[in-house]
């Protein structure tokens, strides 16, 4: 129906997480449309991050360079490691400034439904680690789905009497009604309450 | 809990009907094919979302029409409420609960204790296990919800292991990597058996003093439930002890997915040994056990809806149905004949061809 450089277009933005086919096709059109330097500066920007940006080789967050800003500082503390699926989550735990330690980006969770298998995921390279850093605390982040939770597991196995275990609490949202949250979540926040 | 009015268009054989519900015991009357059942159905559907009866929806839908609509104003404890079915099939449901919009179809069957007896769920008592867990983690969801989610949970997670089992099984994952997941299995699978060993406790007593009351002899025990794993044993020891057979099967062998509950008249297991009437008998004094359960637990005495319960049933039994059932807010009972409502004060709803009349 397109010309093949059109039908090209559609076809890798249409493999883009989120982006169905029509959507696909209507960023397209407004590619054609826009001024060449416009489309151009998106197609360099594509390109410069896949040259620039790799990743960290300590923690594997995304990084500009060999290591990645968190790990390039001196003053992070390198025997408390936080366990994340991916580099999203680094972002994510760094705007508590709350943290001071390390992290290590697993690149995923375990899940057999879709092939991922503990060797997909960057376990044994953070069991060197700890030896390596003489690790006294690792936190385990991972999200509070089952996925998470399995590998929060399988990795605490791991490391058991090697170091502190930690895994973050989950319950109610600051800020939010106590009417409004599900069973679930309301269960756990009540199994892990807290004397005051 | 009662109904109070229902309206309906296309749905089943109604091209459109208005009906008023009277409280207490309605008899719905007609000849067969005239559309009591639709009635209830209608019924079920405007207050929970979903018909009772069949697995393939669309079919709800009147032939030759493309959606239909159901309003239904119930009168519960907290006041009255109205309910705004519209269903095309192919797309998900448009609900509504006094005028706001509500996505869950789950939801309704939490606020609304509306409890139905039809002829098809006799598998409930004559089927596979299978049938008697949804049957019973239903009846969990609509109790107890924080525990009730363990089960939604616990088949996730089986999933899981049973993909790795197969993984394993083919040399393409450790068998270390099941850890984990035997955990989370057993975690989520022990708040289940937990749950489900609660749930039968606490209906064990309403069901002996049902079926006794329905002309039964429920002698001792007449509800088992049978755990494929004791509660209070561990799930996770069973699974590790498991894990070689397991792997070569490639399916979990043990945890609540192998749970049953049986049916008992004085020590005869009713799904092997029950007559037809018995096993009538049984579905009823479930389903108003149940009613019992929810009426102590909720303060809301259950809706309940009974069709062509009086079929097979001789006079005697009949009767004490009918004065098990006076009791509720609302029973709503279709037969083809109306001496079968015998004495009892009932108001009656006549319905031939498509159309109700008071």
């Amino acid at each position: 129906m397109y010309s093949p450089a059109v039908e090209n277009l559609i076809t890798q933005l249409a493999r883009l997480p989120g982006i169905g086919r029509r959507t696909a096709q209507r960023l397209a059109f407004y590619i054609l449309r826009s001024p060449p330097d416009q489309a151009l500066a998106l197609a360099d920007a594509i390109r410069e991050v896949k040259e620039k940006i790799g990743v960290c080789e300590e923690c594997f967050n995304l990084a500009e360079g060999p290591l990645c800003s968190i790990c390039a500082d001196a003053r992070r503390d390198r025997t408390v490691i936080c366990v994340v699926e991916d580099p999203s989550d680094v972002v994510a735990v760094e705007r508590t400034h709350e943290y001071h330690g390390v992290y290590h980006v697993l690149g995923g969770a375990l899940s057999p439904i879709d092939g991922v298998d503990p060797e997909h995921l960057r376990i044994a390279e953070l069991l060197r680690r700890v030896e390596a850093n003489a690790a006294v605390e690792v936190v385990l982040a991972t999200n509070p789905t089952m996925t998470g939770e399995a590998t929060a597991v399988y990795i605490a196995d791991r490391l058991r009497g090697r170091c502190r275990v930690t895994r973050l609490a989950s319950g109610l949202p600051v800020g939010g009604d106590l009417e409004y949250a599900d069973e679930v979540t309301l269960g756990r926040a009540f199994s892990g309450r807290r004397e005051m | 809990m009662r109904a109070v009015t229902v309206r309906g268009s296309d749905f089943r054989c109604y091209e459109r009907v208005a009906v008023e519900l009277p409280p207490g015991l309605v008899g719905v009357v007609g000849p067969n094919g005239a559309g009591k059942t639709a009635l209830i159905e209608m019924i079920h559907f405007g207050c929970l979302g979903y018909s009772p009866r069949t697995t393939s929806e669309a079919q709800v839908v009147r032939f030759g029409a493309e959606l239909l609509r159901v309003e239904t104003d119930v009168a519960v404890s907290g006041g009255p409420v109205s309910v705004e079915i519209g269903y095309r099939p192919g797309e998900p449901k448009r609900i509504t609960v006094n005028g706001a919009a509500e996505r869950s179809v789950e939801r309704l069957l939490g606020r609304f204790p509306v409890l139905v007896f039809t002829p098809d769920r006799l598998r409930l008592v004559q089927g596979a296990p299978a049938l008697r867990r949804a049957y019973f983690d239903r009846v969990l969801a609509r109790l107890w919800p924080a525990p009730a989610a363990a089960s939604a949970e616990y088949a996730r997670r089986l999933s899981q292991r049973n993909h790795l089992l197969r993984r394993v099984r083919a040399g393409r994952a450790e068998p270390g990597a099941l850890d984990p997941w035997d955990r989370l299995l057993a975690e989520a699978g022990e708040q289940l058996i937990a749950a489900r060993a609660r749930l039968c406790t606490r209906l064990a007593g309403p069901f002996a003093g049902r079926l006794g009351a329905l002309g039964g002899d429920p002698g001792e025990d007449p509800l088992r439930y049978r755990p494929n794993v004791e509660p209070g044993r561990s799930l996770e020891a069973a699974l590790i002890e498991r894990r070689g057979r397991d792997i070569e099967r490639a399916v979990t062998g043990a945890g609540p997915h192998l749970d049953d509950v049986l049916l008992f008249e004085h020590d005869r297991d009713l799904r092997l040994y029950g007559s037809q009437g018995e096993q009538r008998r049984a579905l009823l004094g479930l389903i108003l056990a149940e009613a019992d359960l929810l009426s102590e637990e909720r303060d809301e005495p259950p809706l309940l809806l009974l069709d062509d319960v009086t079929g097979e049933l001789d006079g005697e039994r009949r009767r004490l149905l009918l004065e098990a059932v006076a009791g509720f807010d609302q029973a709503i009972v279709t037969t083809t004949d109306q001496a079968d409502l015998g004495g009892a004060h009932a108001s009656v709803l006549t319905v031939s061809g498509g159309r109700v009349a008071a």
